[in-house]
Protein backbone atom coordinates (compact mmCIF):
# COMPACT_ATOMS: atom_id res chain seq x y z
CA UNK A 1 0.00 0.00 0.00
CA UNK A 2 3.04 2.72 1.00
CA UNK A 3 5.87 1.17 -0.38
CA UNK A 4 8.31 3.62 1.14
CA UNK A 5 7.02 3.09 4.92
CA UNK A 6 7.16 -0.67 4.35
CA UNK A 7 10.70 -0.28 3.40
CA UNK A 8 11.92 1.66 6.19
CA UNK A 9 9.90 -0.38 8.68
CA UNK A 10 12.14 -3.26 7.76
CA UNK A 11 15.29 -1.44 7.35
CA UNK A 12 14.27 -0.15 11.15
CA UNK A 13 13.33 -4.03 12.18
CA UNK A 14 16.66 -5.60 10.92
CA UNK A 15 18.49 -3.11 12.54
CA UNK A 16 16.65 -3.50 15.71
CA UNK A 17 17.10 -7.47 15.06
CA UNK A 18 20.78 -6.50 14.26
CA UNK A 19 21.05 -5.20 17.49
CA UNK A 20 19.30 -7.87 19.71
CA UNK A 21 21.62 -10.54 18.54
CA UNK A 22 25.01 -8.84 18.99
CA UNK A 23 23.60 -7.58 22.62
CA UNK A 24 22.48 -10.79 23.23
CA UNK A 25 25.47 -12.61 22.32
CA UNK A 26 27.94 -10.28 23.90
CA UNK A 27 25.86 -10.35 27.15
CA UNK A 28 25.61 -14.20 27.31
CA UNK A 29 29.05 -14.46 26.80
CA UNK A 30 30.90 -12.20 29.12
CA UNK A 31 28.11 -12.01 32.08
CA UNK A 32 26.21 -15.59 31.79
CA UNK A 33 28.10 -17.85 30.48
CA UNK A 34 32.02 -18.71 30.24
CA UNK A 35 33.40 -17.54 26.96
CA UNK A 36 33.53 -21.11 25.23
CA UNK A 37 33.36 -21.34 21.42
CA UNK A 38 30.54 -23.62 21.70
CA UNK A 39 28.55 -21.13 23.95
CA UNK A 40 29.00 -18.32 21.29
CA UNK A 41 27.70 -20.64 18.25
CA UNK A 42 24.48 -21.96 20.77
CA UNK A 43 23.85 -17.94 21.99
CA UNK A 44 24.29 -16.39 18.48
CA UNK A 45 22.16 -18.99 16.79
CA UNK A 46 19.40 -19.08 19.74
CA UNK A 47 19.40 -15.31 19.62
CA UNK A 48 18.94 -15.10 15.76
CA UNK A 49 15.85 -17.74 15.76
CA UNK A 50 14.26 -15.38 18.56
CA UNK A 51 15.25 -12.11 16.65
CA UNK A 52 13.63 -13.83 13.90
CA UNK A 53 10.16 -14.92 15.28
CA UNK A 54 9.76 -12.08 17.40
CA UNK A 55 10.59 -9.39 14.60
CA UNK A 56 7.82 -11.11 12.19
CA UNK A 57 8.27 -10.34 8.75
CA UNK A 58 11.73 -9.61 8.74
CA UNK A 59 12.77 -11.83 5.42
CA UNK A 60 10.26 -10.47 3.02
CA UNK A 61 7.36 -9.17 4.19
CA UNK A 62 4.23 -8.79 2.45
CA UNK A 63 2.87 -5.76 3.47
CA UNK A 64 0.85 -4.77 6.04
CA UNK A 65 -2.65 -6.75 6.34
CA UNK A 66 -4.15 -4.12 8.45
CA UNK A 67 -3.39 -2.39 11.77
CA UNK A 68 -5.63 -4.59 13.53
CA UNK A 69 -4.69 -7.75 12.34
CA UNK A 70 -1.03 -6.69 13.22
CA UNK A 71 -1.26 -5.64 16.27
CA UNK A 72 -3.12 -9.09 17.08
CA UNK A 73 -0.12 -11.01 15.35
CA UNK A 74 2.50 -8.55 17.08
CA UNK A 75 0.82 -9.71 20.35
CA UNK A 76 1.37 -13.33 20.11
CA UNK A 77 4.78 -13.29 18.48
CA UNK A 78 5.91 -11.31 21.37
CA UNK A 79 3.89 -13.62 24.10
CA UNK A 80 5.66 -16.96 22.58
CA UNK A 81 9.18 -15.38 22.17
CA UNK A 82 9.35 -14.58 25.97
CA UNK A 83 7.86 -18.16 26.81
CA UNK A 84 10.89 -19.04 24.44
CA UNK A 85 12.69 -17.57 25.80
CA UNK A 86 12.23 -18.32 29.88
CA UNK A 87 12.74 -22.02 28.80
CA UNK A 88 16.18 -21.50 27.36
CA UNK A 89 16.94 -19.21 30.28
CA UNK A 90 15.55 -21.82 32.37
CA UNK A 91 17.30 -24.85 30.73
CA UNK A 92 20.97 -22.72 30.48
CA UNK A 93 20.57 -22.30 34.59
CA UNK A 94 20.22 -24.99 37.15
CA UNK A 95 16.14 -24.67 37.58
CA UNK A 96 16.43 -23.09 40.72
CA UNK A 97 14.03 -20.46 42.25
CA UNK A 98 16.53 -17.77 42.15
CA UNK A 99 16.52 -17.93 38.63
CA UNK A 100 12.46 -18.19 37.71
CA UNK A 101 12.66 -13.97 37.73
CA UNK A 102 15.52 -13.20 35.79
CA UNK A 103 14.79 -16.25 33.60
CA UNK A 104 10.84 -14.08 32.77
CA UNK A 105 12.29 -11.11 33.10
CA UNK A 106 14.73 -11.01 30.49
CA UNK A 107 12.48 -11.85 27.95
CA UNK A 108 9.91 -9.61 28.87
CA UNK A 109 12.07 -6.43 28.95
CA UNK A 110 13.96 -7.78 25.44
CA UNK A 111 10.65 -8.08 24.31
CA UNK A 112 9.07 -4.95 25.16
CA UNK A 113 12.28 -3.32 23.66
CA UNK A 114 12.19 -5.43 20.73
CA UNK A 115 8.91 -4.78 19.61
CA UNK A 116 8.74 -1.16 19.65
CA UNK A 117 5.51 -0.52 18.25
CA UNK A 118 3.36 -2.98 20.47
CA UNK A 119 1.78 -0.49 22.18
CA UNK A 120 0.38 1.95 19.01
CA UNK A 121 3.54 4.28 19.25
CA UNK A 122 6.62 3.33 18.77
CA UNK A 123 7.99 6.79 19.76
CA UNK A 124 10.21 5.94 22.05
CA UNK A 125 13.05 4.75 20.19
CA UNK A 126 12.77 8.07 17.63
CA UNK A 127 12.73 10.74 20.40
CA UNK A 128 9.79 12.04 18.69
CA UNK A 129 6.55 13.60 19.71
CA UNK A 130 3.30 12.45 18.65
CA UNK A 131 1.99 13.34 14.96
CA UNK A 132 0.50 16.25 16.23
CA UNK A 133 2.97 18.02 18.44
CA UNK A 134 5.76 18.58 15.79
CA UNK A 135 4.84 22.01 15.31
CA UNK A 136 4.13 21.22 11.61
CA UNK A 137 7.01 20.21 10.35
CA UNK A 138 7.25 17.64 6.95
CA UNK A 139 10.56 16.25 7.15
CA UNK A 140 9.96 13.19 9.75
CA UNK A 141 10.23 10.88 6.59
CA UNK A 142 8.08 7.50 6.26
CA UNK A 143 8.50 6.44 9.70
CA UNK A 144 6.66 9.43 11.35
CA UNK A 145 4.45 8.83 8.62
CA UNK A 146 3.84 5.23 9.84
CA UNK A 147 3.51 6.01 12.95
CA UNK A 148 0.72 8.90 12.45
CA UNK A 149 -0.71 6.20 9.94
CA UNK A 150 -1.33 4.32 13.17
CA UNK A 151 -2.93 6.70 14.89
CA UNK A 152 -5.07 7.02 12.41
CA UNK A 153 -6.39 3.65 12.80
CA UNK A 154 -7.03 4.44 16.47
CA UNK A 155 -8.74 7.65 15.92
CA UNK A 156 -10.95 5.80 13.43
CA UNK A 157 -12.32 3.90 16.15
CA UNK A 158 -13.82 7.06 17.99
CA UNK A 159 -16.05 7.18 14.85
CA UNK A 160 -19.27 5.17 14.68
CA UNK A 161 -18.98 2.53 13.20
CA UNK A 162 -19.41 2.97 9.21
CA UNK A 163 -18.70 6.50 9.03
CA UNK A 164 -15.08 5.43 10.55
CA UNK A 165 -14.37 2.75 8.57
CA UNK A 166 -14.85 5.19 5.53
CA UNK A 167 -13.00 7.28 6.71
CA UNK A 168 -10.19 5.82 7.00
CA UNK A 169 -11.00 3.41 4.03
CA UNK A 170 -10.66 6.98 2.21
CA UNK A 171 -7.33 8.38 3.85
CA UNK A 172 -5.86 4.99 2.97
CA UNK A 173 -6.93 5.31 -0.57
CA UNK A 174 -6.01 9.08 -0.80
CA UNK A 175 -2.48 8.60 1.06
CA UNK A 176 -1.74 6.09 -1.31
CA UNK A 177 -1.62 8.22 -4.39
CA UNK A 178 -0.34 11.40 -2.61
CA UNK A 179 3.08 12.08 -3.43
CA UNK A 180 5.51 10.35 -0.18
CA UNK A 181 6.89 14.55 0.64
CA UNK A 182 3.34 15.72 1.49
CA UNK A 183 2.06 11.94 3.18
CA UNK A 184 3.11 13.56 6.27
CA UNK A 185 1.30 16.60 5.99
CA UNK A 186 -1.73 14.94 4.71
CA UNK A 187 -2.05 12.39 7.77
CA UNK A 188 -1.17 15.21 10.42
CA UNK A 189 -4.32 17.05 8.95
CA UNK A 190 -6.49 14.27 8.95
CA UNK A 191 -5.73 13.79 12.84
CA UNK A 192 -6.18 17.46 12.97
CA UNK A 193 -9.74 17.55 11.55
CA UNK A 194 -10.29 14.47 13.43
CA UNK A 195 -11.62 15.98 16.66
CA UNK A 196 -14.41 17.86 14.88
CA UNK A 197 -15.57 15.42 12.62
CA UNK A 198 -15.33 12.97 15.70
CA UNK A 199 -17.97 15.39 17.11
CA UNK A 200 -19.62 15.96 13.96
CA UNK A 201 -20.45 12.26 12.90
CA UNK A 202 -22.11 11.23 16.85
CA UNK A 203 -23.91 14.33 16.73
CA UNK A 204 -25.05 12.93 13.75
CA UNK A 205 -25.66 9.20 14.71
CA UNK A 206 -27.40 10.78 17.88
CA UNK A 207 -30.08 12.48 15.80
CA UNK A 208 -30.47 9.30 13.91
CA UNK A 209 -31.08 7.24 17.20
CA UNK A 210 -33.58 9.93 18.04
CA UNK A 211 -35.62 10.15 14.96
CA UNK A 212 -35.58 6.20 15.27
CA UNK A 213 -37.12 6.06 19.07
CA UNK A 214 -36.02 4.46 21.89
CA UNK A 215 -35.69 1.01 21.36
CA UNK A 216 -38.15 -2.14 22.43
CA UNK A 217 -36.70 -5.15 24.20
CA UNK A 218 -37.97 -8.26 21.75
CA UNK B 1 -28.57 22.25 10.16
CA UNK B 2 -27.56 25.00 7.98
CA UNK B 3 -24.55 24.79 6.20
CA UNK B 4 -21.55 27.78 6.77
CA UNK B 5 -20.62 29.02 3.79
CA UNK B 6 -16.84 29.55 5.12
CA UNK B 7 -14.02 30.57 2.92
CA UNK B 8 -12.89 26.18 2.42
CA UNK B 9 -16.17 25.50 1.54
CA UNK B 10 -16.29 27.94 -0.60
CA UNK B 11 -13.23 26.62 -2.25
CA UNK B 12 -14.51 23.24 -2.28
CA UNK B 13 -18.19 24.35 -4.14
CA UNK B 14 -16.52 26.05 -6.47
CA UNK B 15 -13.90 23.28 -7.66
CA UNK B 16 -17.05 21.31 -7.59
CA UNK B 17 -19.20 23.54 -9.80
CA UNK B 18 -16.12 24.25 -12.21
CA UNK B 19 -17.98 21.17 -13.77
CA UNK B 20 -20.89 19.92 -12.27
CA UNK B 21 -21.40 16.74 -14.12
CA UNK B 22 -17.73 15.86 -13.41
CA UNK B 23 -16.37 12.97 -10.65
CA UNK B 24 -13.75 14.56 -8.55
CA UNK B 25 -12.00 12.24 -6.17
CA UNK B 26 -10.41 13.69 -2.77
CA UNK B 27 -6.93 13.96 -3.72
CA UNK B 28 -7.88 15.52 -6.81
CA UNK B 29 -9.94 18.12 -5.12
CA UNK B 30 -7.66 18.98 -2.04
CA UNK B 31 -4.89 19.98 -5.18
CA UNK B 32 -7.66 21.76 -6.87
CA UNK B 33 -8.63 23.77 -3.88
CA UNK B 34 -5.60 23.69 -1.99
CA UNK B 35 -6.66 22.35 0.97
CA UNK B 36 -5.07 19.62 2.85
CA UNK B 37 -7.56 15.97 2.40
CA UNK B 38 -8.20 15.82 6.11
CA UNK B 39 -9.76 19.59 5.86
CA UNK B 40 -11.09 18.64 2.23
CA UNK B 41 -12.95 15.52 4.05
CA UNK B 42 -15.02 17.24 6.70
CA UNK B 43 -16.72 19.51 3.99
CA UNK B 44 -17.32 17.20 1.64
CA UNK B 45 -19.08 14.89 4.51
CA UNK B 46 -21.35 18.23 5.80
CA UNK B 47 -21.86 18.98 1.99
CA UNK B 48 -23.51 15.10 1.85
CA UNK B 49 -25.44 15.32 4.65
CA UNK B 50 -26.97 18.52 2.95
CA UNK B 51 -27.68 16.31 0.08
CA UNK B 52 -25.60 19.32 -2.20
CA UNK B 53 -22.73 16.05 -2.86
CA UNK B 54 -23.37 13.04 -3.78
CA UNK B 55 -20.12 9.87 -3.16
CA UNK B 56 -19.33 6.49 -4.66
CA UNK B 57 -16.86 4.18 -3.95
CA UNK B 58 -14.92 3.57 -7.83
CA UNK B 59 -15.45 0.07 -8.88
CA UNK B 60 -12.05 -1.04 -9.31
CA UNK B 61 -10.30 -4.23 -8.79
CA UNK B 62 -7.00 -2.61 -6.29
CA UNK B 63 -5.06 -5.75 -7.10
CA UNK B 64 -5.46 -5.00 -10.95
CA UNK B 65 -4.74 -1.61 -10.27
CA UNK B 66 -2.15 -1.69 -7.94
CA UNK B 67 -3.62 0.96 -5.85
CA UNK B 68 -7.14 1.01 -3.37
CA UNK B 69 -10.76 2.26 -4.74
CA UNK B 70 -11.39 6.30 -4.66
CA UNK B 71 -14.47 8.05 -3.53
CA UNK B 72 -16.05 10.18 -6.18
CA UNK B 73 -17.61 12.96 -5.41
CA UNK B 74 -20.18 15.22 -7.75
CA UNK B 75 -22.78 17.99 -6.89
CA UNK B 76 -26.18 16.46 -7.40
CA UNK B 77 -28.82 18.80 -9.19
CA UNK B 78 -30.32 20.22 -6.77
CA UNK B 79 -26.84 20.28 -4.81
CA UNK B 80 -25.37 22.67 -7.89
CA UNK B 81 -28.51 24.91 -8.23
CA UNK B 82 -28.37 25.95 -4.33
CA UNK B 83 -24.74 25.48 -4.56
CA UNK B 84 -24.66 28.36 -7.21
CA UNK B 85 -26.57 30.75 -5.05
CA UNK B 86 -25.07 29.86 -2.02
CA UNK B 87 -21.73 31.31 -3.77
CA UNK B 88 -23.39 34.27 -5.15
CA UNK B 89 -25.04 35.21 -1.71
CA UNK B 90 -21.75 34.82 -0.14
CA UNK B 91 -19.85 36.78 -2.68
CA UNK B 92 -23.02 39.98 -2.77
CA UNK B 93 -22.17 41.19 1.06
CA UNK B 94 -18.29 41.39 0.18
CA UNK B 95 -18.94 43.45 -3.13
CA UNK B 96 -21.30 45.90 -0.91
CA UNK B 97 -18.98 46.35 1.55
CA UNK B 98 -16.26 46.83 -0.66
CA UNK B 99 -18.64 49.55 -2.78
CA UNK B 100 -19.31 51.05 0.77
CA UNK B 101 -15.65 51.26 1.68
CA UNK B 102 -14.47 53.08 -1.59
CA UNK B 103 -17.46 55.49 -1.14
CA UNK B 104 -16.50 56.30 2.35
CA UNK B 105 -12.40 56.75 1.05
CA UNK B 106 -14.40 58.88 -1.80
CA UNK B 107 -15.91 61.12 0.45
CA UNK B 108 -13.33 61.31 3.49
Amino acid sequence: MMPGIDREERRKKHARAGGFIALSAVVAVTVLLRPGYQWVSLTVGVCTAIAVAASGDLPGGRGRPGPYRERRKKRARVGGFIGCGTIIISGLFQPDWQWVPFAVGVPVVVAVVTSGDLRGGGRRGHGRGSGLSRGGRDDDGPVGAAHRWRMLAMVSRLMPGPGGRRWLAEAESLLSEIAPAGRGAAIRSYLLSAPGLVVMMWAREARRRAQLGPRRPG
Amino acid sequence: MALRLTVQVQLVVQALLRDPAREMYGLELSEETGLQPGTAYPILLRLEHEGWVASRWEDIDPRAEKRPARRYYRLTAGGAVQAGAALAAARRPKGTALRRLAGESGTA
